[in-house]
Protein backbone atom coordinates (compact mmCIF):
# COMPACT_ATOMS: atom_id res chain seq x y z
CA UNK A 1 0.00 0.00 0.00
CA UNK A 2 1.44 3.31 -1.03
CA UNK A 3 -1.16 5.99 -0.60
CA UNK A 4 1.25 8.83 -1.42
CA UNK A 5 0.78 7.95 -5.10
CA UNK A 6 -2.86 8.91 -4.73
CA UNK A 7 -2.12 12.41 -3.41
CA UNK A 8 -3.36 14.34 -6.48
CA UNK A 9 -6.64 12.42 -6.54
CA UNK A 10 -7.09 12.80 -2.77
CA UNK A 11 -6.52 16.55 -3.05
CA UNK A 12 -9.11 16.89 -5.81
CA UNK A 13 -11.60 14.77 -3.87
CA UNK A 14 -11.10 16.79 -0.66
CA UNK A 15 -11.51 20.03 -2.62
CA UNK A 16 -14.80 18.71 -4.00
CA UNK A 17 -16.07 17.96 -0.50
CA UNK A 18 -14.81 21.31 0.77
CA UNK A 19 -16.71 23.13 -1.96
CA UNK A 20 -19.89 21.32 -0.98
CA UNK A 21 -19.50 22.13 2.72
CA UNK A 22 -18.54 25.78 2.10
CA UNK A 23 -21.55 26.15 -0.19
CA UNK A 24 -23.81 24.76 2.53
CA UNK A 25 -22.67 27.25 5.18
CA UNK A 26 -22.55 30.20 2.81
CA UNK A 27 -26.09 29.58 1.68
CA UNK A 28 -27.36 29.35 5.24
CA UNK A 29 -25.79 32.39 6.81
CA UNK A 30 -25.77 35.13 4.21
CA UNK A 31 -28.50 37.07 2.47
CA UNK A 32 -28.95 37.46 -1.23
CA UNK A 33 -26.61 40.44 -1.40
CA UNK A 34 -23.36 38.66 -0.79
CA UNK A 35 -24.19 35.52 -2.75
CA UNK A 36 -22.46 36.66 -5.91
CA UNK A 37 -19.05 36.95 -4.25
CA UNK A 38 -19.55 33.71 -2.32
CA UNK A 39 -20.33 31.89 -5.56
CA UNK A 40 -17.07 33.23 -6.98
CA UNK A 41 -15.33 31.99 -3.83
CA UNK A 42 -16.48 28.43 -4.59
CA UNK A 43 -14.90 28.67 -8.02
CA UNK A 44 -11.65 29.95 -6.54
CA UNK A 45 -11.54 27.11 -4.01
CA UNK A 46 -11.97 24.64 -6.85
CA UNK A 47 -9.18 26.30 -8.86
CA UNK A 48 -6.88 26.31 -5.82
CA UNK A 49 -7.53 22.61 -5.34
CA UNK A 50 -6.69 21.85 -8.97
CA UNK A 51 -3.46 23.91 -8.81
CA UNK A 52 -2.50 22.05 -5.63
CA UNK A 53 -3.28 18.83 -7.50
CA UNK A 54 -0.83 19.85 -10.24
CA UNK A 55 1.95 20.35 -7.71
CA UNK A 56 1.06 17.01 -6.18
CA UNK A 57 1.33 15.29 -9.58
CA UNK A 58 4.78 16.88 -9.96
CA UNK A 59 5.89 15.50 -6.59
CA UNK A 60 4.38 12.05 -6.93
CA UNK A 61 6.81 9.22 -7.72
CA UNK A 62 6.04 6.51 -10.25
CA UNK A 63 4.82 3.18 -9.02
CA UNK A 64 1.91 0.92 -8.13
CA UNK A 65 -0.34 2.11 -5.31
CA UNK A 66 -1.91 -1.16 -4.18
CA UNK A 67 0.64 -3.80 -5.12
CA UNK A 68 -1.49 -4.93 -8.08
CA UNK A 69 -2.02 -2.86 -11.19
CA UNK A 70 -5.34 -1.28 -10.24
CA UNK A 71 -3.63 2.08 -9.80
CA UNK A 72 -0.52 2.64 -11.91
CA UNK A 73 1.23 5.99 -11.71
CA UNK A 74 3.56 6.06 -14.72
CA UNK A 75 4.76 8.91 -16.93
CA UNK A 76 1.88 8.19 -19.30
CA UNK A 77 -0.69 8.76 -16.56
CA UNK A 78 1.13 11.82 -15.23
CA UNK A 79 1.21 13.52 -18.64
CA UNK A 80 -2.57 13.19 -18.84
CA UNK A 81 -3.14 14.22 -15.23
CA UNK A 82 -1.43 17.55 -15.89
CA UNK A 83 -3.66 17.94 -18.90
CA UNK A 84 -6.88 17.18 -16.98
CA UNK A 85 -6.03 19.52 -14.12
CA UNK A 86 -5.23 22.28 -16.62
CA UNK A 87 -8.47 21.66 -18.51
CA UNK A 88 -10.33 21.66 -15.18
CA UNK A 89 -8.93 25.08 -14.28
CA UNK A 90 -9.94 26.57 -17.62
CA UNK A 91 -13.42 25.03 -17.45
CA UNK A 92 -13.96 26.42 -13.95
CA UNK A 93 -12.74 29.89 -14.96
CA UNK A 94 -15.24 29.79 -17.81
CA UNK A 95 -18.02 28.40 -15.55
CA UNK A 96 -17.62 31.15 -12.94
CA UNK A 97 -18.64 33.67 -15.55
CA UNK A 98 -21.17 31.51 -17.37
CA UNK A 99 -23.14 30.25 -14.37
CA UNK A 100 -23.41 33.60 -12.59
CA UNK A 101 -26.84 34.56 -13.89
CA UNK A 102 -28.10 31.19 -15.00
CA UNK A 103 -28.41 29.27 -11.75
CA UNK A 104 -28.16 29.72 -8.01
CA UNK A 105 -26.85 26.22 -7.35
CA UNK A 106 -23.12 26.58 -7.79
CA UNK A 107 -21.76 24.32 -5.05
CA UNK A 108 -23.13 21.09 -6.50
CA UNK A 109 -21.93 22.05 -9.97
CA UNK A 110 -18.30 22.46 -8.86
CA UNK A 111 -18.63 19.37 -6.67
CA UNK A 112 -19.72 17.14 -9.53
CA UNK A 113 -17.21 18.75 -11.90
CA UNK A 114 -14.31 18.10 -9.51
CA UNK A 115 -15.41 14.51 -8.99
CA UNK A 116 -15.58 14.00 -12.75
CA UNK A 117 -12.05 15.40 -13.06
CA UNK A 118 -11.00 12.95 -10.36
CA UNK A 119 -12.65 10.19 -12.40
CA UNK A 120 -10.58 11.10 -15.46
CA UNK A 121 -7.42 11.05 -13.33
CA UNK A 122 -8.23 7.57 -12.03
CA UNK A 123 -9.07 6.49 -15.56
CA UNK A 124 -5.62 7.19 -16.97
CA UNK A 125 -4.04 5.44 -14.00
CA UNK A 126 -6.15 2.30 -14.30
CA UNK A 127 -4.00 -0.66 -15.29
CA UNK A 128 -6.78 -3.09 -14.56
CA UNK A 129 -10.25 -3.50 -16.00
CA UNK A 130 -12.21 -3.20 -12.73
CA UNK A 131 -10.72 0.16 -11.77
CA UNK A 132 -10.96 1.21 -15.41
CA UNK A 133 -14.67 0.47 -15.54
CA UNK A 134 -15.38 2.15 -12.20
CA UNK A 135 -13.50 5.33 -13.12
CA UNK A 136 -15.06 5.38 -16.59
CA UNK A 137 -18.50 5.32 -14.99
CA UNK A 138 -17.42 8.03 -12.55
CA UNK A 139 -16.74 10.20 -15.57
CA UNK A 140 -19.91 9.18 -17.41
CA UNK A 141 -22.45 9.45 -14.59
CA UNK A 142 -21.06 12.82 -13.53
CA UNK A 143 -21.20 14.03 -17.13
CA UNK A 144 -24.88 13.05 -17.46
CA UNK A 145 -25.65 15.21 -14.42
CA UNK A 146 -23.62 18.15 -15.71
CA UNK A 147 -25.14 18.07 -19.20
CA UNK A 148 -28.65 18.37 -17.75
CA UNK A 149 -27.55 20.65 -14.93
CA UNK A 150 -29.32 23.87 -15.94
CA UNK A 151 -32.60 22.01 -16.57
CA UNK A 152 -33.28 23.84 -19.77
CA UNK A 153 -35.32 21.84 -22.21
CA UNK A 154 -32.38 21.29 -24.53
CA UNK A 155 -30.08 20.42 -21.66
CA UNK A 156 -32.44 17.74 -20.40
CA UNK A 157 -32.91 16.38 -23.89
CA UNK A 158 -29.16 16.20 -24.40
CA UNK A 159 -28.82 14.62 -20.97
CA UNK A 160 -31.40 11.89 -21.69
CA UNK A 161 -29.84 11.00 -25.04
CA UNK A 162 -26.36 10.98 -23.55
CA UNK A 163 -27.56 8.88 -20.62
CA UNK A 164 -29.38 6.25 -22.68
CA UNK A 165 -26.59 5.89 -25.25
CA UNK A 166 -23.94 5.99 -22.54
CA UNK A 167 -25.57 3.35 -20.38
CA UNK A 168 -26.19 1.14 -23.42
CA UNK A 169 -22.59 1.38 -24.58
CA UNK A 170 -21.21 0.82 -21.11
CA UNK A 171 -23.30 -2.36 -20.89
CA UNK A 172 -21.84 -3.48 -24.22
CA UNK A 173 -18.33 -2.60 -23.01
CA UNK A 174 -18.91 -4.56 -19.82
CA UNK A 175 -20.06 -7.62 -21.76
CA UNK A 176 -16.91 -7.36 -23.85
CA UNK A 177 -14.75 -7.09 -20.75
CA UNK A 178 -16.54 -10.16 -19.40
CA UNK A 179 -15.67 -12.16 -22.52
CA UNK A 180 -12.01 -11.08 -22.36
CA UNK A 181 -11.90 -11.98 -18.67
CA UNK A 182 -13.35 -15.38 -19.42
CA UNK A 183 -10.77 -16.03 -22.14
CA UNK A 184 -7.72 -14.85 -20.23
CA UNK A 185 -8.69 -15.42 -16.61
CA UNK A 186 -7.41 -12.05 -15.51
CA UNK A 187 -8.56 -8.45 -15.51
CA UNK A 188 -5.08 -6.94 -15.40
CA UNK A 189 -4.35 -5.32 -18.76
CA UNK A 190 -0.72 -6.40 -18.59
CA UNK A 191 -1.75 -9.97 -17.78
CA UNK A 192 -4.19 -9.98 -20.69
CA UNK A 193 -1.37 -8.80 -22.96
CA UNK A 194 0.95 -11.56 -21.76
CA UNK A 195 -1.76 -14.20 -22.16
CA UNK A 196 -2.66 -13.12 -25.70
CA UNK A 197 1.02 -12.99 -26.70
CA UNK A 198 1.30 -16.73 -26.05
CA UNK A 199 -0.87 -17.33 -29.08
CA UNK A 200 -3.55 -19.27 -27.22
CA UNK A 201 -6.71 -17.48 -28.37
CA UNK A 202 -10.33 -18.49 -28.05
CA UNK A 203 -12.85 -18.18 -30.85
CA UNK A 204 -14.84 -15.61 -28.86
CA UNK A 205 -11.95 -13.14 -28.95
CA UNK A 206 -13.20 -11.11 -31.96
CA UNK A 207 -16.60 -10.75 -30.27
CA UNK A 208 -15.04 -9.43 -27.07
CA UNK A 209 -12.79 -7.10 -29.04
CA UNK A 210 -15.72 -5.76 -31.05
CA UNK A 211 -17.73 -5.05 -27.89
CA UNK A 212 -14.81 -3.29 -26.22
CA UNK A 213 -14.19 -1.29 -29.38
CA UNK A 214 -17.87 -0.26 -29.39
CA UNK A 215 -17.67 0.84 -25.75
CA UNK A 216 -14.57 2.96 -26.30
CA UNK A 217 -15.85 4.15 -29.66
CA UNK A 218 -18.80 5.66 -27.84
CA UNK A 219 -16.57 7.49 -25.39
CA UNK A 220 -14.20 8.91 -28.00
CA UNK A 221 -17.22 9.67 -30.26
CA UNK A 222 -16.19 7.84 -33.40
CA UNK A 223 -18.63 7.26 -36.16
CA UNK A 224 -21.23 4.54 -35.69
CA UNK A 225 -21.45 5.50 -31.98
CA UNK A 226 -21.63 9.27 -32.33
CA UNK A 227 -25.37 9.99 -32.12
CA UNK A 228 -25.18 11.46 -28.66
CA UNK A 229 -22.43 13.96 -29.50
CA UNK A 230 -24.34 16.78 -31.25
CA UNK A 231 -27.27 16.59 -28.82
CA UNK A 232 -25.18 16.51 -25.65
CA UNK A 233 -22.81 19.21 -26.91
CA UNK A 234 -25.64 21.49 -27.95
CA UNK A 235 -27.75 21.00 -24.85
CA UNK A 236 -25.02 21.15 -22.22
CA UNK A 237 -23.92 24.39 -20.52
CA UNK A 238 -21.09 25.70 -22.72
CA UNK A 239 -18.26 25.14 -20.19
CA UNK A 240 -19.44 21.54 -19.86
CA UNK A 241 -19.45 21.20 -23.63
CA UNK A 242 -15.83 22.33 -23.49
CA UNK A 243 -15.15 19.72 -20.83
CA UNK A 244 -16.82 16.92 -22.83
CA UNK A 245 -14.96 17.92 -25.98
CA UNK A 246 -11.59 18.07 -24.21
CA UNK A 247 -11.18 16.12 -20.97
CA UNK A 248 -13.71 13.40 -21.67
CA UNK A 249 -12.27 12.74 -25.11
CA UNK A 250 -8.66 12.92 -23.91
CA UNK A 251 -9.33 10.49 -21.06
CA UNK A 252 -11.10 8.06 -23.36
CA UNK A 253 -8.21 8.14 -25.82
CA UNK A 254 -5.75 7.55 -22.98
CA UNK A 255 -7.68 4.49 -21.85
CA UNK A 256 -8.08 3.33 -25.43
CA UNK A 257 -4.30 3.54 -25.88
CA UNK A 258 -3.60 1.68 -22.65
CA UNK A 259 -6.03 -1.16 -23.31
CA UNK A 260 -5.24 -1.67 -26.99
CA UNK A 261 -1.49 -1.04 -26.90
CA UNK A 262 -0.74 -2.84 -23.65
CA UNK A 263 -3.44 -5.50 -23.65
CA UNK A 264 -4.28 -6.27 -27.28
CA UNK A 265 -1.01 -5.43 -29.01
CA UNK A 266 -0.22 -9.13 -29.54
CA UNK A 267 -3.33 -9.56 -31.70
CA UNK A 268 -2.91 -6.38 -33.73
CA UNK A 269 -3.92 -7.98 -37.01
CA UNK A 270 -7.37 -8.77 -35.54
CA UNK A 271 -8.31 -5.13 -34.91
CA UNK A 272 -6.14 -2.90 -37.11
CA UNK A 273 -8.46 -3.29 -40.10
CA UNK A 274 -11.54 -2.43 -38.02
CA UNK A 275 -9.76 0.60 -36.64
CA UNK A 276 -8.76 1.80 -40.11
CA UNK A 277 -12.38 1.57 -41.29
CA UNK A 278 -13.63 3.42 -38.20
CA UNK A 279 -10.93 6.02 -38.67
CA UNK A 280 -11.81 6.79 -42.31
CA UNK A 281 -15.57 6.80 -41.61
CA UNK A 282 -15.11 9.09 -38.64
CA UNK A 283 -13.01 11.59 -40.56
CA UNK A 284 -15.41 11.55 -43.52
CA UNK A 285 -18.81 11.66 -41.82
CA UNK A 286 -17.69 13.95 -38.99
CA UNK A 287 -16.26 16.59 -41.27
CA UNK A 288 -18.96 16.35 -43.95
CA UNK A 289 -21.85 16.58 -41.47
CA UNK A 290 -20.30 19.69 -39.95
CA UNK A 291 -20.70 21.62 -43.21
CA UNK A 292 -24.50 22.23 -43.19
CA UNK A 293 -24.76 23.00 -39.43
CA UNK A 294 -26.13 26.38 -38.39
CA UNK A 295 -25.62 26.05 -34.64
CA UNK A 296 -22.04 26.75 -33.61
CA UNK A 297 -21.99 24.14 -30.82
CA UNK A 298 -23.39 21.48 -33.15
CA UNK A 299 -20.85 22.41 -35.80
CA UNK A 300 -18.02 22.05 -33.30
CA UNK A 301 -19.52 18.77 -32.08
CA UNK A 302 -19.27 17.30 -35.58
CA UNK A 303 -15.80 18.78 -36.02
CA UNK A 304 -14.74 17.13 -32.75
CA UNK A 305 -15.95 13.83 -34.21
CA UNK A 306 -13.71 14.55 -37.19
CA UNK A 307 -10.77 15.18 -34.85
CA UNK A 308 -11.37 11.78 -33.22
CA UNK A 309 -10.84 10.39 -36.71
CA UNK A 310 -7.42 12.06 -37.08
CA UNK A 311 -6.45 10.80 -33.64
CA UNK A 312 -7.38 7.23 -34.59
CA UNK A 313 -4.68 7.40 -37.29
CA UNK A 314 -2.11 7.51 -34.49
CA UNK A 315 -3.62 4.42 -32.90
CA UNK A 316 -3.54 2.60 -36.23
CA UNK A 317 0.19 3.41 -36.52
CA UNK A 318 0.67 2.12 -32.99
CA UNK A 319 4.39 2.84 -32.67
CA UNK A 320 5.95 4.97 -29.94
CA UNK A 321 6.11 7.83 -32.44
CA UNK A 322 2.48 7.39 -33.44
CA UNK A 323 1.31 7.38 -29.84
CA UNK A 324 3.40 10.41 -28.96
CA UNK A 325 1.82 12.21 -31.92
CA UNK A 326 -1.63 11.31 -30.52
CA UNK A 327 -0.70 12.62 -27.08
CA UNK A 328 0.71 15.82 -28.54
CA UNK A 329 -2.36 16.29 -30.74
CA UNK A 330 -4.67 15.80 -27.74
CA UNK A 331 -2.88 18.60 -25.89
CA UNK A 332 -3.08 20.96 -28.86
CA UNK A 333 -6.68 20.07 -29.65
CA UNK A 334 -7.81 20.49 -26.03
CA UNK A 335 -6.19 23.92 -25.78
CA UNK A 336 -7.81 25.21 -28.98
CA UNK A 337 -11.28 23.78 -28.28
CA UNK A 338 -11.25 25.21 -24.74
CA UNK A 339 -10.40 28.64 -26.12
CA UNK A 340 -13.25 28.44 -28.61
CA UNK A 341 -15.84 27.35 -26.08
CA UNK A 342 -14.71 30.04 -23.62
CA UNK A 343 -15.35 32.64 -26.31
CA UNK A 344 -18.73 31.06 -27.11
CA UNK A 345 -19.64 31.08 -23.41
CA UNK A 346 -18.81 34.79 -23.13
CA UNK A 347 -20.70 35.72 -26.30
CA UNK A 348 -23.76 33.55 -25.55
CA UNK A 349 -24.23 35.52 -22.35
CA UNK A 350 -24.93 38.61 -24.44
CA UNK A 351 -26.62 37.37 -27.59
CA UNK A 352 -28.51 34.51 -25.95
CA UNK A 353 -28.20 32.16 -28.90
CA UNK A 354 -25.70 29.70 -30.27
CA UNK A 355 -26.75 30.11 -33.90
CA UNK A 356 -23.96 31.27 -36.21
CA UNK A 357 -26.26 34.05 -37.48
CA UNK A 358 -26.05 35.63 -34.05
CA UNK A 359 -22.32 36.09 -34.52
CA UNK A 360 -22.74 38.44 -37.45
CA UNK A 361 -20.70 41.59 -37.10
CA UNK A 362 -19.05 40.40 -33.92
CA UNK A 363 -15.86 42.08 -35.09
CA UNK A 364 -17.32 45.47 -34.21
CA UNK A 365 -18.65 44.32 -30.87
CA UNK A 366 -15.49 42.72 -29.55
CA UNK A 367 -12.36 42.59 -31.72
CA UNK A 368 -10.47 40.73 -29.00
CA UNK A 369 -12.92 37.82 -28.83
CA UNK A 370 -12.91 37.61 -32.62
CA UNK A 371 -9.13 37.47 -32.70
CA UNK A 372 -9.17 34.72 -30.10
CA UNK A 373 -11.77 32.77 -32.09
CA UNK A 374 -9.72 33.25 -35.26
CA UNK A 375 -6.53 31.89 -33.72
CA UNK A 376 -8.18 28.93 -32.02
CA UNK A 377 -10.17 27.97 -35.14
CA UNK A 378 -7.08 28.33 -37.33
CA UNK A 379 -5.23 26.05 -34.92
CA UNK A 380 -8.02 23.46 -35.07
CA UNK A 381 -8.00 23.68 -38.86
CA UNK A 382 -4.24 23.09 -38.80
CA UNK A 383 -2.87 26.28 -40.29
CA UNK A 384 0.80 27.14 -39.70
CA UNK A 385 2.40 28.55 -37.57
CA UNK A 386 -0.15 27.46 -34.94
CA UNK A 387 -0.02 24.42 -32.70
CA UNK A 388 -2.71 22.56 -34.63
CA UNK A 389 -0.48 22.51 -37.70
CA UNK A 390 2.34 20.79 -35.81
CA UNK A 391 -0.14 18.32 -34.31
CA UNK A 392 -1.44 17.31 -37.73
CA UNK A 393 2.06 17.42 -39.21
CA UNK A 394 3.44 14.87 -36.73
CA UNK A 395 0.37 12.65 -37.03
CA UNK A 396 0.39 12.56 -40.84
CA UNK A 397 4.19 12.38 -41.10
CA UNK A 398 4.36 9.32 -38.85
CA UNK A 399 1.46 7.78 -40.77
CA UNK A 400 3.43 8.14 -44.02
CA UNK A 401 6.53 6.83 -42.28
CA UNK A 402 4.65 3.74 -41.06
CA UNK A 403 3.30 3.03 -44.56
CA UNK A 404 -0.25 4.31 -44.13
CA UNK A 405 0.08 6.92 -46.87
CA UNK A 406 -3.60 6.69 -47.82
CA UNK A 407 -4.66 7.54 -44.25
CA UNK A 408 -2.46 10.62 -44.28
CA UNK A 409 -3.88 11.67 -47.66
CA UNK A 410 -7.49 11.17 -46.53
CA UNK A 411 -6.75 13.03 -43.30
CA UNK A 412 -5.22 15.89 -45.23
CA UNK A 413 -8.21 16.13 -47.59
CA UNK A 414 -10.69 16.26 -44.75
CA UNK A 415 -8.70 18.76 -42.76
CA UNK A 416 -8.78 20.97 -45.85
CA UNK A 417 -12.55 20.58 -45.92
CA UNK A 418 -12.65 21.53 -42.24
CA UNK A 419 -11.05 24.88 -43.09
CA UNK A 420 -14.20 25.68 -45.08
CA UNK A 421 -16.67 25.35 -42.22
CA UNK A 422 -14.39 26.91 -39.63
CA UNK A 423 -14.05 29.94 -41.85
CA UNK A 424 -17.81 30.13 -42.27
CA UNK A 425 -17.93 31.10 -38.58
CA UNK A 426 -15.16 33.64 -39.11
CA UNK A 427 -16.88 35.00 -42.20
CA UNK A 428 -20.02 35.82 -40.27
CA UNK A 429 -17.94 37.36 -37.48
CA UNK A 430 -15.73 39.53 -39.67
CA UNK A 431 -17.55 40.29 -42.90
CA UNK A 432 -21.25 40.52 -42.04
CA UNK A 433 -23.08 43.59 -40.84
CA UNK A 434 -23.99 43.70 -37.17
CA UNK A 435 -27.63 44.14 -36.17
CA UNK A 436 -26.67 45.27 -32.71
CA UNK A 437 -23.39 47.09 -32.19
CA UNK A 438 -23.17 47.20 -28.41
CA UNK A 439 -19.75 46.33 -27.03
CA UNK A 440 -19.37 42.94 -25.34
CA UNK A 441 -17.50 43.35 -22.07
CA UNK A 442 -16.15 40.56 -19.86
CA UNK A 443 -13.99 40.07 -16.81
CA UNK A 444 -10.22 40.75 -16.97
CA UNK A 445 -9.58 37.23 -15.65
CA UNK A 446 -11.12 35.73 -18.79
CA UNK A 447 -9.09 38.11 -20.92
CA UNK A 448 -5.83 37.01 -19.27
CA UNK A 449 -6.74 33.33 -19.67
CA UNK A 450 -7.66 33.79 -23.34
CA UNK A 451 -4.37 35.65 -23.98
CA UNK A 452 -2.50 32.77 -22.33
CA UNK A 453 -4.33 30.24 -24.53
CA UNK A 454 -3.42 32.19 -27.67
CA UNK A 455 0.20 32.53 -26.58
CA UNK A 456 0.24 28.82 -25.82
CA UNK A 457 -1.02 27.96 -29.30
CA UNK A 458 1.68 30.13 -30.88
CA UNK A 459 4.40 28.83 -28.57
CA UNK A 460 3.58 25.16 -29.19
CA UNK A 461 3.33 25.87 -32.93
CA UNK A 462 6.69 27.58 -33.16
CA UNK A 463 8.66 25.48 -30.67
CA UNK A 464 6.97 22.06 -30.69
CA UNK A 465 10.17 20.16 -30.01
CA UNK A 466 10.11 20.21 -26.20
CA UNK A 467 6.41 19.30 -26.12
CA UNK A 468 6.71 16.40 -28.54
CA UNK A 469 9.79 15.08 -26.75
CA UNK A 470 7.95 15.18 -23.42
CA UNK A 471 5.15 13.24 -25.11
CA UNK A 472 7.66 10.68 -26.43
CA UNK A 473 9.16 10.28 -22.95
CA UNK A 474 5.67 9.74 -21.54
CA UNK A 475 4.87 6.82 -23.84
CA UNK A 476 5.52 3.74 -21.72
CA UNK A 477 7.75 1.01 -23.02
CA UNK A 478 5.01 -1.53 -23.53
CA UNK A 479 6.67 -3.24 -26.43
CA UNK B 1 -24.07 -27.54 -14.71
CA UNK B 2 -21.37 -26.62 -17.15
CA UNK B 3 -20.07 -23.18 -18.08
CA UNK B 4 -21.89 -23.19 -21.43
CA UNK B 5 -25.32 -23.10 -19.79
CA UNK B 6 -24.49 -19.94 -17.92
CA UNK B 7 -23.07 -18.32 -21.04
CA UNK B 8 -26.20 -19.18 -23.04
CA UNK B 9 -28.41 -17.77 -20.30
CA UNK B 10 -26.38 -14.58 -20.22
CA UNK B 11 -26.39 -14.26 -24.02
CA UNK B 12 -30.21 -14.63 -24.02
CA UNK B 13 -30.55 -11.90 -21.39
CA UNK B 14 -28.16 -9.66 -23.29
CA UNK B 15 -30.10 -10.05 -26.53
CA UNK B 16 -33.41 -9.46 -24.71
CA UNK B 17 -31.89 -6.28 -23.31
CA UNK B 18 -30.80 -5.06 -26.74
CA UNK B 19 -34.24 -5.94 -28.12
CA UNK B 20 -35.85 -3.91 -25.36
CA UNK B 21 -33.62 -0.90 -25.99
CA UNK B 22 -34.42 -0.95 -29.68
CA UNK B 23 -38.16 -1.58 -29.42
CA UNK B 24 -39.32 0.25 -26.30
CA UNK B 25 -40.11 3.95 -26.57
CA UNK B 26 -40.58 4.67 -22.88
CA UNK B 27 -37.36 6.05 -21.36
CA UNK B 28 -37.81 4.13 -18.10
CA UNK B 29 -38.29 0.87 -19.98
CA UNK B 30 -35.14 1.55 -22.00
CA UNK B 31 -33.25 2.09 -18.76
CA UNK B 32 -34.66 -1.20 -17.45
CA UNK B 33 -33.56 -3.02 -20.60
CA UNK B 34 -30.06 -1.61 -20.15
CA UNK B 35 -30.11 -3.00 -16.60
CA UNK B 36 -30.93 -6.38 -18.10
CA UNK B 37 -27.86 -6.11 -20.33
CA UNK B 38 -25.66 -5.18 -17.38
CA UNK B 39 -26.98 -8.13 -15.41
CA UNK B 40 -26.27 -10.41 -18.34
CA UNK B 41 -22.67 -9.25 -18.12
CA UNK B 42 -22.77 -9.91 -14.37
CA UNK B 43 -23.87 -13.52 -14.93
CA UNK B 44 -20.89 -13.87 -17.26
CA UNK B 45 -18.50 -12.52 -14.65
CA UNK B 46 -19.75 -14.79 -11.88
CA UNK B 47 -19.72 -17.87 -14.13
CA UNK B 48 -16.21 -17.13 -15.43
CA UNK B 49 -15.04 -16.46 -11.91
CA UNK B 50 -16.20 -19.91 -10.82
CA UNK B 51 -14.97 -21.89 -13.81
CA UNK B 52 -11.94 -20.03 -15.17
CA UNK B 53 -10.46 -18.25 -12.18
CA UNK B 54 -11.72 -20.07 -9.05
CA UNK B 55 -8.98 -18.93 -6.66
CA UNK B 56 -9.03 -15.18 -7.18
CA UNK B 57 -12.74 -14.22 -7.09
CA UNK B 58 -11.99 -11.34 -9.48
CA UNK B 59 -15.29 -11.82 -11.29
CA UNK B 60 -17.31 -11.70 -8.08
CA UNK B 61 -15.61 -8.47 -7.05
CA UNK B 62 -16.26 -7.00 -10.48
CA UNK B 63 -19.94 -7.93 -10.17
CA UNK B 64 -20.27 -6.14 -6.83
CA UNK B 65 -18.75 -3.00 -8.33
CA UNK B 66 -21.04 -3.22 -11.33
CA UNK B 67 -24.15 -3.55 -9.14
CA UNK B 68 -23.17 -0.43 -7.17
CA UNK B 69 -22.46 1.56 -10.32
CA UNK B 70 -25.73 0.39 -11.87
CA UNK B 71 -27.58 1.80 -8.89
CA UNK B 72 -25.83 5.16 -9.24
CA UNK B 73 -26.53 5.26 -12.96
CA UNK B 74 -30.21 4.48 -12.46
CA UNK B 75 -30.51 7.14 -9.76
CA UNK B 76 -29.09 9.79 -12.08
CA UNK B 77 -31.09 8.43 -15.01
CA UNK B 78 -34.41 8.54 -13.19
CA UNK B 79 -33.67 12.05 -11.93
CA UNK B 80 -33.06 13.27 -15.48
CA UNK B 81 -36.15 11.44 -16.78
CA UNK B 82 -38.22 13.00 -13.99
CA UNK B 83 -37.12 16.51 -14.89
CA UNK B 84 -37.80 15.71 -18.54
CA UNK B 85 -41.33 14.72 -17.56
CA UNK B 86 -41.79 18.07 -15.80
CA UNK B 87 -40.72 19.92 -18.93
CA UNK B 88 -42.38 17.91 -21.65
CA UNK B 89 -45.15 15.98 -19.88
CA UNK B 90 -43.91 12.80 -21.53
CA UNK B 91 -41.14 10.27 -21.17
CA UNK B 92 -41.59 8.81 -24.62
CA UNK B 93 -38.25 9.19 -26.36
CA UNK B 94 -39.98 10.06 -29.60
CA UNK B 95 -41.49 13.15 -27.98
CA UNK B 96 -38.08 14.23 -26.70
CA UNK B 97 -36.89 15.50 -30.04
CA UNK B 98 -36.61 19.26 -29.95
CA UNK B 99 -33.19 18.91 -31.52
CA UNK B 100 -32.89 16.75 -34.60
CA UNK B 101 -31.29 13.37 -34.04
Amino acid sequence: MNYTLLTPEIIVCCTALLVLVVDLFMAQGEGAKSTKSTKKLLGWIAIAGLVAGMFAVYNTPEGLAFGNRSFVNDTFAMYFKYLFLGIGILVIVSSMDYLAERTTHHGEYYFVLLLVIMGTMFMVSAGELISLYVSLEMLSVGSYVLVAYLRTRQGIEGGIKYLLFGAFCSAVLLYGIGIIYGLTGTTEIKGIGEFLNQGDKGCALPLGLAFILAGFGFKIACIPFHFWVPEAYEGAPTPITAFLASASKVASFAVFIRVFMEGFIGIRQEWTMALIILCILTMAIGNLSAIPQTNIKRLLAYSSIGHAGYLLIGLVIGTVNGLSAVMFYLLVYALAILGIFMVIAIISKRIDTDEIEGYEGMYKRSPFLCLCMLICLASLAGLPPLAGFMGKFYLFAYAVHAGYIYLAVIGFIFSTISVYYYFRILKSMYFMEAKDESIISFSPLLKVVLILIMLGLFLIGILPQSFISSAIESVPKWY
Amino acid sequence: MCLTNYLILSAIFFCLGIYGVLVRRNAVMILLSIELMLNAANINFVAFSKYVDPNMLTGHIFTIFVIAIEAAEVAVGLAIILSAYRHMKSINVEDINLMKW
